[in-house]
């Protein structure tokens, strides 16, 4: 019997399908968040407190009240039912750290891109990576404060194929993420599917 | 460079000078940015190597919140082919990263280190960039 304790909750005795899953995106666009937030074990977090040997190098002028960053990776793992586990790897944003992206791409059978429309430009690298990989992926445009532009228009700016799901999440929220995941799930499934006749 | 950053230059080359087998020394910020180093670790490879630490010695943290006794700060080593990386904590907000042969006395090496920190371990620090936020 499942049983929940104070770490969070034990792996079912049913799980079959463990998917290796990455979460990139730039410098803040809330990776970390996401993790902690849909993890149902205690998520490892490997953030520091932002120095001041980072001043000039790091820009956290466009995130308030950001104070820390990743410098290695955030691990996490949720059930979605009874056979489906997903291993959650959340990339480092920062370009000092990208060298370990290769690493955590490995073993990986999809990704979600975190996008904070104010800072699209942070995102280009992460999807030009997963494209070069051949990785399949979803976009997930985190919700902050401020504009919130229609997503054709986000698709648009990012120039992402139509094939590539693109969809509104709140990173702080565990069903939104558990949706984001959801969705990453099916979109990966349906690329394996046998294709359907017009 | 002001004079403080010369001088622990100065006492980062002393270290490769005492503990034999040392090449390198690179104190660097917690969150992965190279504070100083000796002068024969190119920019690009400290560049390099402070964010590798930093990540080793987060992911150590880690691993002792979740098995350890306490949120230590501990040291870190990895070994491969060609050499030694050792990482001890420094000042506040930092540690000091050594680049040893592969040969080289480890416990030696690690002794000088320690001792290092001990002696000017208040000046190899890397304050937060903000102020702990007021309740």
């Amino acid at each position: 019997m499942d049983s929940t304790n104070s770490d969070g909750v034990p792996l079912r005795a049913t799980a079959r399908d463990a998917f290796k899953i990455v979460i990139v995106g730039g410098f803040g666009v809330g990776k970390t968040t996401m993790v902690g937030s849909v993890s149902e074990i205690r998520p490892l977090s490997t953030e520091e407190i932002m120095t001041r040997a980072g001043v000039g190098i790091d820009d956290p002028t466009a995130v308030a009240d950001k104070n820390t960053t990743t410098v290695a990776f955030d691990f996490g793992r949720i059930t979605l039912d009874a056979e489906r586990v997903l291993y959650l790897f959340g990339a480092p944003g920062q370009q000092r750290f990208w060298f370990l992206w290769d690493q955590l791409f490995g073993g990986s059978l999809g990704a979600v891109v975190l996008v904070d429309v104010r800072r699209l430009a942070e995102s280009f690298y992460a999807i030009d990576r997963l494209e070069h990989h051949g990785m399949p992926f979803i976009v997930a445009v985190n919700r902050f404060d401020g504009p919130r532009p229609p997503l054709d228009r986000v698709r648009a700016a990012l120039d992402l194929q139509p094939r590539v799901p693109l969809i509104e999440c709140d990173a702080r929220e565990r069903d939104s993420c558990k949706t984001v995941l959801i969705d990453l799930v099916e979109h990966l499934a349906s690329l394996h599917a046998p294709e359907t006749t017009p | 460079m002001s004079p403080d950053d010369r001088d622990l230059g100065w006492l980062l080359e002393n270290l490769v000078r005492r503990a034999p087998g040392t090449r390198h020394v690179l104190v660097l910020s917690k969150d992965g940015l190279k504070v100083c180093h000796t002068g024969g670790l190119s920019q690009d490879s400290a560049d390099q190597l402070a964010a590798i630490a930093a990540g080793v010695q987060s992911l150590a943290i880690s691993a002792s919140a979740e098995f350890g006794t306490g949120l230590g700060a501990g040291q870190s080593m990895a070994e491969f082919p060609g050499g030694v990386l050792l990482i001890v904590p420094a000042g506040e907000g930092a540690h000091l990263a050594v680049i040893a042969a592969e040969d080289a006395d480890v416990g030696m090496v690690a002794h000088y280190m320690n001792e290092l920190v001990e002696q000017i371990g208040g000046y190899l620090t890397a304050p937060p960039r903000r102020p702990a936020a007021a309740p």
